[in-house]
């Protein structure tokens, strides 16, 4: 019971930690005054968040590999008021977007709702694929624990690691094990939004494109892992 | 979908915005930290920005951009990369950068993932359909029948048809020499073909649609397969945690680890495991270790760590054989340290696919306790 209220909790967290960085691209988005389509320009102000984060990490572990272990604890109290108090500040917006976005746009395609709504659903899960096990979401568990991954002769697939594993220390202080593939669901969903906003006057072949991609059969292992894969290709 | 979207913008954004641009390239150039073979088709992306902008003036803002994100952001990342690693590089580029030793690590490592593959059906139609182990059981891990689209094309439409062409030509011919024939490592070219089909006049467009839709239905229920694994192992697990055992690859194995170790310890392992409460310490680097000096560097490795217990899958400790990809034989200097066997268990396999497949397949750990004091030489 309390593993299960555990998990819930930290499924919430990852949830109100998206919006935050959504709310984050989106007022970045607004205060340079860019022109080129929201949506696309949300999922690259997200990277660049990403990355810049995981930047940050990186040039902490080459100075102090404890620092995550030592300071995790004080790092989880003041996220998770900042991403809290984000939350309650931006929820009348909240409200009034999620009426709009649904009546414009989601369910007038049934199958690209269909399979978003599943995406979403795989996406809440803690982590099951062997990769992740292995190595993606195990480096950060290693930080964590105050460890010293300091070469390879451990686990040589941390040779294969990259900037997205150091920043997944981040969702894991906060007890999140999913969120890259919370990431990935994202990323989909406004992909399809930019698609739609972007290419919808002229004559393209909208329906189709989306239908041969939300249809590749590989998608379902690069979507649903907690890898970054589908975020960059 | 980074580079695919900056590939977008490259083709249908006509107007040219600093600011847009310096967002746009920053992201480019980020995605080779994240997963290095995304440095190829960086590279040619790069190319066809630089080819739609051939503007002078262009040309050197963009360049100030890129010495901008190298200084403050590539070259810390490889920084870091150094510190842990060795290298600020992945290992398909060590091999070549590596010049004193013809066999080393990298290269074997780098070797063993370009021939990963988990198919019987050979390049390149492989790419389409799984068949391996005389099953299908893998069959969604293939890019389908989507590339069928490309015969009811009637009339290209696309103004960067060359462009397009050029970018698929050259990525192809690069992940066909450095990088793993599967799948995963075509979904970003077959991604930017698609882009022909987007703009394309379709023959019988109504007919495709069905058939594309056959392979959606299918792509949707192994989504419908996955979504119960998630579902039950996170949130309807029961106190025994009989999902996860069940589902998720080695928990059960770690969990009666963590019980007999306790935490915070160095132990040795065939792989190591996100749900694991210790150091793990893998001994699958003997498959890829080549020469003497690595091997020193690895026994090394063990003695400065204070390692505690072994972990022997399916055999017991003596009767290990360990063998790098070359063929050469190691010997086992495992046994001589731990020499006190504490006890043996087992398992059923996890597997994700057991929701559907039956798996029946056992696994039998034994345990070790290092003698104290004893040195790995």
């Amino acid at each position: 019971m309390i593993d299960n209220l555990n998990i819930l909790l930290s499924t919430i967290n990852s949830l109100v930690l998206l919006y935050f960085l959504h709310s984050s691209a989106k007022l970045v988005i607004g205060s340079l005054k860019l022109t080129f389509s929201k949506s696309f320009l949300n999922i690259f102000f997200i990277f660049i968040f990403i990355s810049f984060l995981s930047l940050i990490f990186q040039i902490i572990l080459v100075f102090d590999y404890k620092f995550f272990f030592k300071q995790k604890e004080n790092i989880k109290i003041l996220s998770l008021i900042i991403i809290y108090l984000n939350l309650i500040y931006c929820i009348p917006n909240i409200c009034q977007n999620i009426k709009k976005k649904i009546t414009n746009f989601s369910f007038n395609k049934i199958w690209i709702t269909t399979f978003l709504i599943l995406v979403f659903v795989c996406s809440l899960g803690i982590v099951n694929d062997a990769d992740s096990l292995i190595y993606h979401s195990k480096i950060s568990k290693v930080v964590l624990a105050g460890f010293p991954v300091n070469y390879f002769y451990d686990n040589p697939h941390y040779l294969l690691i990259g900037t997205y594993e150091i920043f997944n220390i981040f969702p894991e202080i906060l007890n999140i094990s999913n969120f890259n593939a919370l990431l990935n669901f994202y990323v989909l969903l406004f992909f399809i939004k930019f698609i739609y906003e972007k290419f919808s006057e002229r004559n393209y072949n909208l329906d189709l494109f989306l239908l041969l991609l939300i249809s590749t059969p590989v998608i379902t292992i690069l979507i649903t892992p907690q890898k970054s894969f589908f975020f960059l290709c | 979908m980074i580079q695919f979207l900056t590939f977008i913008y490259i083709l249908y954004n006509e107007s040219f915005s600093k600011k847009e641009y310096s967002i746009i390239i920053t992201a480019l150039v980020f995605t080779i930290t994240f997963k290095l073979n995304f440095i190829l088709s960086a590279i040619l992306i790069f190319i066809t920005l630089l080819y739609k902008n051939k503007n002078f003036k262009h040309l050197i803002f963009i360049f100030k951009i890129c010495l901008i994100i190298f200084l403050f952001f590539l070259l810390p990342h490889f920084v870091f990369k150094t510190f842990y690693f060795d290298s600020p590089f992945p290992p398909f580029l060590n091999q070549f950068l590596d010049f004193g030793t013809s066999e080393n690590l990298y290269h074997s490592f780098s070797n063993e993932l370009k021939d990963w593959k988990k198919n019987s059906i050979p390049f390149p139609l492989g790419l389409f359909i799984n068949y391996f182990n005389g099953s299908f059981s893998s069959v969604h891990n293939s890019l389908g029948i989507g590339i069928l689209s490309f015969i009811f094309i009637k009339k290209i439409n696309t103004n960067n048809f060359k462009i397009i062409v050029f970018f698929l030509i050259g990525i192809i011919s690069l992940n066909f020499l450095f990088v793993q024939q599967t799948p995963r490592f075509y979904f970003l070219p077959y991604l930017i073909s698609l882009l022909i089909i987007f703009e394309a006049k379709i023959k019988n467009q109504s007919f495709l649609k069905k058939i594309i839709f056959i392979q959606y239905i299918f792509t949707l229920l192994s989504m419908l397969i996955l979504a119960p694994v998630s579902i039950s192992t996170s949130f309807l697990d029961n106190k025994m945690n009989n999902y996860k055992k069940e589902f998720i690859f080695r928990y059960e194995a770690f969990q009666k680890i963590n019980e007999i170790v306790g935490e915070d310890q160095f132990i040795i392992v065939d792989v190591p495991n996100y749900y694991s409460k210790n150091f793990e310490i893998s001994t699958m680097i003997l498959e890829y270790i080549s020469n003497e000096q690595e091997l020193k560097n690895y026994k090394n490795y063990l003695n400065q760590n204070d390692v505690s217990y072994f972990f022997s899958v399916n055999n017991p400790i003596e009767k290990n054989i360990y063998i790098n990809r070359n063929g050469i034989k190691f010997d086992n200097f495992f046994s001589k340290c731990f020499e006190e066997f504490i006890e043996k268990f087992s398992f059923e396999a996890a597997n994700r696919k057991k929701i559907l497949f039956n798996f029946n397949k056992k696994i039998t750990y034994y345990v070790y306790k290092k003698t104290k004091g004893c040195k790995f030489d």
